[in-house]
This record gives C-alpha cells, structure tokens and sequence, in this order.
C-alpha cells in the first residue's frame, strides 16, 4: 500500500517539475542559439521620422515572455539624460518592439543603456541590462 | 516498549537524522551550486564545509538527528507528528538558507564585460520556484505526519 508520505511527496515533486519546465526550456533555448534579444538600429527607417534612429528589438527565446518593459537611456555630454520606454504584454519568438529614438541624442551621447525586464512564461522574473559608455574607459 | 526496541527505535532515528543530513547539507548545496554556476552565476562551491559555520553544522547535525530520535521513541505519542512536521520545515529553512547564499533575495545574477565599455547584466529571479517547492512540498510534508497519526489512532 502506497503511503499518504509517498503520494504527496510524488505530487509535489510533478508540480514543481512542471514549475521548473520553462525555465529549463528558457536556459537552454537561449544558450543553444545566437542569444535571447536581436538588437538592430536603422537610421530613418520607417515608421520613424528621418531626424531619429529606429531600435528594434527582436526576442529569439522559444519561451514566452510576458510583461515586457524596455527602456533605452541616453547620457548626455551635458550631464543629463534622456530615457524612452516601450510596453508589450506579450513577446513570444521572432516577434518585435521598436523605439525611435532621435537622432540628435545620438550625436551628444556618452553613455547607452537598454533594459528589458519581463516574466518568463509570466512565472519567472527576468532583468536583462546592456550599457555602452562611448566617452572610453 | 522495552530496551531492545527503544535501542532498535534509536538506530532507526539516528539513521533518519544521517539522511536529511545528507540530503540537507550535501546533495542540496551540490544541486544547487551546480545550477547557479551552470547559469554563471556565481562559482561553483567545491567545498562544501565553506558554506556553513563549524556551529551552524553542528547545531543541524544536532536538531535532525534529535528530532529524528526522538520521533521515532515517541512515535506512539501526540508528539511524534508535532517532532517529525518540525524536520520538514527545519529542511525548508535550510532549503532557504542555502539558496539565500547561492542567490542572494532569490535571484540569479550573471554579469558579463564585452569591453572595456560595454557591459552585460542578466537577472533571474527563482523565488517562484522556491515558493512552489515550499508550498508543493515542504508544508505538505509538515502536515503528513498528523494526518497519518490521527488516522492510526483512529
């Protein structure tokens, strides 16, 4: 006779396989291929203006990533800086967000930062931040 | 229950604390260890006394093998589900411990330098799956050893 012991012990053991699945299969998706974001810059592509540049960013992951926020900052030679940010509820393979950002912000930068953040398979939080510093060092 | 059976009861305890010792205190930090590192995030932690204080250890060691024992001497007793639920969640607070220490407030970070300028941070955070296996696993354990008693009793 199976005991109570053994059978909750085997039904928490599938739910927390089945909690552990995208996350498995997130890793190993991103590891087995380019990466998880392609990043692409176009200058007065449209639907952008020809005074700005078009970021866009294409998800490569073949789990989904669920409240998607991207913000991409422009440091300034002056001191300041410049931040635009872009919403999606949902990102799964192959689909894209894009931001334009204008191109005059460009020609004064010292410092570029893009931050994604989202929800893999709306469990798992993910923060992913890439910064350039153009001034050197 | 005569001497024999409280020394055999003993063994078995002793044996059940040896268990959870090394379940808790090797198999988990290696498991563990070898998932945040294969992540990169963080060293993968050969030694395995470096995690824990000498006394922390100690005092573990001690609180399984005592509530194992002594579990298992009074299993006839109310006390013996009360003594065997505080295992399960002594395993949940070292569950917790050791992923505090390998991902510190539950998240995995993993940061990169492409070039002297440019940089790469990537972080994950796995307290869901804490939190499911607390919810899946510990606190239903916690609560077995009742059911089970009040089932025999009756």
């Amino acid at each position: 006779m199976v005991s109570i012991r053994a059978l909750v012990l085997i039904a928490g053991l599938t739910l927390v396989l089945v909690a552990v699945y995208p996350l498995v299969s997130f890793v190993y998706s991103s590891r087995s291929q380019s990466g998880l974001l392609g990043v692409t810059l176009n200058s007065s592509a449209p639907p952008c203006t020809n005074s700005s540049v078009k970021l866009t960013l294409t998800y490569e992951d073949s789990v989904s990533l669920f409240s998607v926020e991207v913000r991409a900052q422009v440091g300034l030679k002056n001191g300041s800086a410049v931040t635009l940010s872009a919403q999606r509820p949902l990102l799964s393979r192959g689909q894209s967000l894009f931001m334009c950002i204008p191109a005059a912000y460009f020609e004064n930068a010292s410092y570029l930062g893009l931050s994604v953040s989202g929800k893999i398979d709306d469990l798992y939080p993910i923060e992913l931040d890439v910064s350039a510093n153009l001034s050197g060092g | 229950m005569n001497y024999r059976s409280i020394i055999n009861e003993v063994l078995k305890g002793v044996l059940d604390g040896l268990l959870y010792v090394v379940v808790y205190f090797y198999l988990l930090p290696l498991l563990l260890g070898y998932v945040a590192s294969s992540l990169g995030a963080g060293s993968y932690a050969g030694n395995l006394g470096g995690l824990y204080a000498p006394r922390v250890t100690i005092i573990y060691i001690a609180l399984f093998e005592g509530l194992s024992v002594a579990s298992r001497i009074l299993k006839e007793n109310a006390l013996s589900p009360f003594l065997e639920s505080l295992e399960s969640l002594l395993g949940a607070f070292v569950v917790l411990y050791l992923v505090n220490v390998y991902m510190p407030g539950g998240y995995a970070e993993a940061s990169m330098r492409l070039s002297p300028a440019e940089a790469v941070t990537v972080r994950i955070g796995f307290y869901p799956l804490i939190m499911i296996m607390v919810l899946a696993v510990y606190l239903p354990l916690a609560v077995v050893p009742y059911i089970e008693f009040f089932m025999k009793e009756r």
